[in-house]
């Protein structure tokens, strides 16, 4: 198979939102909105970590 | 005192970081949101046809639209006709791609490069069999199938993201299309605000969880 390989950098969110012609306050908000969701799925995957139980489906749990 | 590029500068560090988005759009915004969220976890900037306002004059906006980014994807799917009167298959995908390979094969330093997506193995060497002995990558209509094959497409020496973390900006596109539709007074990420802010949340998941 082809591959392209990407030889520039990262494009920032704010080089993203300059090429899209998104303001820098809207753009500010998109970023704290990101960094909440990200947060969110961070803890989310310490507690599952933290308790140590073994991940069950509602449906296994229901079987129980 | 910091060395600040010149506009012409800056589109062109700006192009090499562009891919020109060539989809089907589904009424549930699927494939729209893994475009955008396989994308931007590669570092690229997604820019589609949406962005073109209708007063200008479509074609000539596309082409100039096109030669603007690095990169194409071009997921040529839907091959079935429509269910509105009359039914027509849709041909703007196709020619968008023979837009594209035009204008690779016409640059002398082949600065555009293009790939060809499709849901069915070997289907496309029936409905366009003029592409025969082209890599097509073939995902199966799953995100996961999307985002390994763009796997296959893309390669990054640093920050090569991974299925899973794709996976994630593609839920969290997903999850808060409703605050961005509010922001905007959009009805649906296939108008041009909606569609460049999804881009830059997608860019700002991406900046968090790929680059870090």
């Amino acid at each position: 198979m082809a591959r392209a390989v990407i030889t520039t950098d990262f494009a920032s969110p704010a080089e993203t939102a300059q090429a899209l012609g998104v303001s820098r306050a809207n753009r500010e908000k998109l970023v704290r909105m990101a960094e909440l969701a990200i947060s969110r799925t961070r803890s989310h995957r310490g507690k599952a970590k933290s308790n140590g139980a073994p991940t069950v489906s509602r449906r296994a749990r229901k079987r129980r | 005192m910091a060395h600040r590029p010149s506009p012409e500068g800056r589109a062109s560090v700006v192009r090499q970081k562009s891919v020109f988005l060539n989809l089907p759009y589904d009424a549930r915004f699927r494939t729209l949101f893994l475009a955008v969220a396989g994308t931007s976890a590669f570092g690229l900037i997604p820019r589609a046809t949406l962005e073109i306002p209708g007063s200008a004059r479509r074609l000539d906006r596309i082409v100039t639209f096109m030669e603007s980014c690095r990169y194409s994807i071009h997921d040529m799917s839907r091959v079935q006709l429509d269910r509105r009167t009359p039914p027509t298959p849709r041909f703007n995908m196709p020619f968008e791609l023979g837009l594209a390979v035009g204008y690779h094969t016409r640059r002398a330093n082949r600065e555009h490069t293009w790939f060809v997506f499709e849901t069915r193995p070997w289907r496309l060497q029936k409905s366009l069999s003029d592409l025969n002995g082209t890599d097509v990558y073939t995902h199966g209509a799953t995100p996961a199938g999307v985002f390994r094959e763009l796997l296959s497409a893309f390669v990054r020496h640093h920050h090569q993201p991974t299925v899973r973390q794709m996976t994630v900006i593609f839920e969290a596109l997903r999850k808060n299309l409703r605050p961005i539709l509010r922001e905007t007074g959009g009805a649906s990420p296939f108008e041009t605000s909606v569609f460049r802010r999804l881009s830059v949340y997608a860019s700002a998941l991406a900046d968090e969880l790929v680059k870090r």
